[in-house]
């Protein structure tokens, strides 16, 4: 009797578990940029629920780096703050890497580490991007340098770009602008993906040393 | 049937120590009716080169070329030339 409770309890679980893994997410992105003005939204939905609603009214590009600006150095400086409190009620000073280990902030990890590492984070970036599924994405941008030679050259790596990512071409509008420095244009994108692939690749990640090495030093472990 | 967009620009200046480099190239744009881009194609024409003790122009085609010939080919060089001369001029006049 009691084992019969436990299987159901297990199973209800696994189902739940599948449940969340299989029911795929929403993200509704807008972006859209024309003379000075940037607007944009982003909106992502699990079953119907909005997890997250962020629009963005018309405002210049200088307000908007200056408003994201002012979020960072605002969020440094309060970093800074709690580990210097941190600090003093330690009451000494302490290496930088043993820092690292306690505040669990990143630091970057060696060259050879990343190179080693390099096929298998192609493999964790391929089963990521199998998670993601476009069901539906314009893209129209206008754009030129101040080289029209640059210009043109940019303008073929985007195409190979959009190309290689295999978006719907007919959708993807890429215009040059020879005449001078320009910066136009608006992104609509509809995408769903499931935390299935996202968990596998992870799973996968974890499972390959020169991963845990590269985490390991990233995490200032090693 | 597609179309063929064709224009004569002047690319960004490279400076080699007292020298600089004035490009000119064609710019072909193949488009399609629905005015998406097909290919481009850049084509070097010619260079002027702007020195302190002068300025000239080069053809890549191998025939000689004059100042005013690229001039005609590309307009916005006018207003290069004439700031490279008033400015030698002021450095003439300093010198004096």
């Amino acid at each position: 009797m009691q084992f019969s409770y436990l299987a159901v309890f297990f199973l209800i679980i696994i189902i739940l578990l599948a449940f969340l893994l299989l029911a795929p997410f929403h993200l509704s992105l807008n972006i859209g940029k024309k003379g000075p003005l940037i607007e944009g939204s982003i909106r992502l939905t699990w079953l119907g629920l909005t997890l997250m609603n962020a629009e963005n009214p018309p405002q210049s590009a200088g307000d908007l780096l200056a408003s994201i600006w002012k979020e960072a150095s605002g969020r440094k400086d309060g970093t800074i703050e709690a580990r210097k409190s941190d600090e003093e009620e330690n009451g000494r000073e302490e290496r930088s890497e043993i820092d690292n280990q306690k505040t669990g902030a990143v630091r970057p990890p060696s060259i050879q580490s990343l190179i080693n590492a390099a096929p298998a984070l192609a493999r964790i970036l391929r089963n990521l991007l199998k998670s993601i599924h476009f069901k539906n994405i314009s893209c129209r941008l206008c754009f030129g340098l101040d080289d029209p030679a640059q210009t043109a050259i940019i303008s073929g790596y985007l195409w190979f770009l959009a190309s290689a990512l295999g978006l719907f071409s007919a959708r993807i509008f890429i215009e040059p602008w020879f005449e001078g420095e320009r910066l136009e244009g608006e992104l609509v994108a509809e995408m769903e993906a499931r935390l299935l692939w996202a968990v596998f690749a992870v799973v996968q990640a974890l499972r390959v040393r020169e991963i845990r090495l590269l985490l390991r030093e990233t995490l200032g472990w090693a | 049937m597609d179309n063929m967009d064709m224009r004569v620009m002047v690319g960004k200046e490279i400076k080699a120590g007292d020298r600089t480099i004035w490009p000119v190239m064609r710019i072909s744009v193949l488009k399609t009716q629905e005015d998406r881009v097909q290919a481009i194609q850049i084509t070097p024409l010619a260079m002027l080169i702007i020195e302190p003790a002068g300025q000239y122009a080069v053809s890549f085609a191998g025939e000689p070329m004059t100042i005013e010939a690229i001039l005609e080919l590309a307009a916005p060089l006018k207003d290069v030339l004439e700031k490279a001369r008033r400015s030698s001029q002021d450095q003439d006049n300093s010198y004096c």
